[in-house]
């Protein structure tokens, strides 16, 4: 069994982290500019290895960030491959929601991106701010 | 007859001798009376003279028991007012024993708060020594690192002057793009950002690319992705299979597989190609009615375009896929040909500019980059460069650059 939760405080760099095992609702949020991404995300990406093993039936990732640089893209790929396991496994059915400020057609577009590679339900969805 | 006579005379005699006698006696006997009368009168009058004695006396008295009366009175109201005083003061004499008290207590306190004091400062003393002590090694590490950080810094300095000399020189740039402008502003000393000319028979190629990462990693990338450019422009002129071979030729050199454990650095980039004609009219500053055509292939960044006099910017989507990394050796980059008119204007740029957040942590984003590109139409070159400089200077305020910043303008003249 995985450790309950997996949680970051948010940063001017890097973005809140909030993985409840619990719950099966997950929380991204803020901005992903680390100066070495692939280091930094290593420790959720050991969690999550552990989550998918054993998870909540019902996953829900909640991401919504700002800006992320060119190296964390590849990141949060990763994570999303991570999160199509489950589903592939059979373990629980998993949702991402890309969650965007309608003014920034730039993640918008970053999701579509996202959407159209990642092989689970991903909901993109505007927010005003 | 004779005898009558003398019994008469004998009689009248004795009458007489009586009436002597008691004569007699009468004056001895007031004579007495007088002597006893005044001396009667004489004890009289002193009586009389005692008894006024006796009533100046008691009028005296009288007086002195008067004085004595207002004297015992003054003496009681005086006391009365010392004893009404010498309560006050007693009462003020007790507040002070008990304020004495208090304060004795208090000073106990301050003696034993003192005591602790002194305790506490002995050991902040010996701490203060000992932190005394780890400050000095501080100060001796600050030193340390600050060498080092200076020495890293002037390394990448240098390291600044080589991406310096990599990148088209100024003299270059105005040569073969008279009426053009590059905005550069790398996040750190160097960038990751870069931008690239290169001169053939028929064209003049010109590309903004974002590589990964930025600083030291982003310049390890650029200067690797300008020597891949400049490879792949010696074999062909067309933009579209310049990405095609940079991709190939990347993924190569960093032996970038789809082995989970490969980097999947590389770089985001437009590309564009003028022809010669175009290249005239720039260089010539020709006036010409006659269309012109440029190519234009991206990677993940896009070309805009604005007609002259129009309003709106026209956009050509790249192909979304980077240059290098997990993108497959057979990749097409989309080739796009456009045909322009003298004062039409292209911007290919980074993300950076539309990236830039401000002191709110409010991101400008690509919609108000737009805006502000709309907006500056009637500006030459030079002044657009000019204004998109201080506007983000502007709107970044104090916080630190988020990315490289890059933002070429081309007007065909």
């Amino acid at each position: 069994m995985a450790e309950n939760s997996y949680t970051v405080e948010q940063s001017t760099n890097t973005p809140l982290i909030n993985f409840d095992a619990q719950s099966g609702i997950f929380e991204l949020k803020g901005k992903s500019i680390p100066e070495n991404p692939v280091q930094y995300y290593i420790p959720l990406f050991n969690w999550l290895d552990n989550y998918i093993q054993n998870p909540f039936p019902q996953t829900i990732l909640n991401i919504q960030l700002d800006y992320f640089n060119t190296s964390s893209a590849k990141c949060i790929v990763d994570l999303f491959k991570k999160l199509e396991q489950i589903s592939k496994n059979g373990k629980g059915e998993t949702t991402i929601n890309w969650l965007y400020n309608e003014q920034d057609e730039d993640m918008l577009e970053a999701g579509e991106d996202y959407k159209s590679i990642i092989k689970i339900p991903f909901n993109l969805v505007s927010f005003i701010k | 007859m004779n005898l009558l006579n003398n019994d008469i005379i004998f009689l009248i005699i004795i009458a007489l001798a009586i009436l002597i006698f008691i004569f007699y006696h009468f004056i001895i006997v007031k004579n007495k009376m007088k002597e006893k009368n005044e001396k009667a009168i004489e004890e009289f009058q002193v009586i009389e003279k005692t008894k006024i004695e006796i009533g100046e006396i008691k009028n005296s008295l009288k007086t002195e028991k008067e004085n004595f009366e207002e004297e015992k009175k003054k003496s009681e109201e005086k006391n009365r007012k010392t004893w009404q005083m010498s309560e006050a003061i007693y009462k003020e004499k007790a507040l002070i024993a008990s304020e004495n008290e208090k304060l004795l207590k208090e000073k106990e306190k301050l003696e034993n708060e003192k005591k602790k004091f002194e305790e506490k400062n002995k050991k902040l003393w010996s701490q203060s020594i000992a932190i005394f002590k780890e400050k000095d090694k501080i100060e001796i590490l600050k030193k340390e690192i600050e060498e080092k950080h200076h020495n890293v810094t002037e390394s990448i300095r240098y390291a600044k002057r080589i991406q310096k000399a990599i990148l088209p020189t100024d003299e270059f740039l105005k040569q073969t793009l008279p009426n053009a402008f590059v905005l550069y502003r790398p996040k750190d000393i160097v960038s990751g950002d870069f931008y690239w000319i290169a001169e053939t028979e028929n064209t003049i190629l010109i590309a903004a690319a974002d590589c990964t990462g930025h600083g030291v990693p982003g310049a390890f990338m650029s200067t690797l992705c300008i020597e891949k450019l400049n490879e792949a422009v010696t074999n062909s002129d067309d933009v579209s299979v310049i990405l095609q071979s940079v991709n190939n030729q990347i993924k190569k050199v960093l032996h970038q597989s789809s082995k989970a454990d490969s980097t999947h650095d590389g770089m985001d980039v437009a590309l564009v190609s003028l022809n010669f004609n175009v290249q005239r009219f720039l260089l010539e500053n020709q006036p010409s009615t006659a269309n012109c055509q440029i190519e234009y292939a991206g990677a993940n960044r896009p070309l805009w375009l604005i007609r002259k006099g129009q309003t709106e910017i026209e956009e050509i989507k790249a192909t979304k896929v980077a240059i290098g990394g997990f993108t497959e050796d057979e990749q097409i980059f989309t080739k796009h040909k456009i045909e322009l008119k003298k004062g039409d204007t292209i911007y290919i740029f980074s993300d950076g500019f539309a990236d830039q957040f401000n002191s709110d942590d409010k991101k400008l984003m690509t919609r108000m980059f737009k805006e502000i590109v709309l907006s500056i139409q009637d500006k030459s070159m030079d002044e657009q460069k000019v204004y998109l400089n201080s506007f983000i200077e502007n709107w970044k305020g104090n916080i630190e650059q988020t990315d490289d910043i890059l933002v070429i303008g081309i007007r065909i003249y």
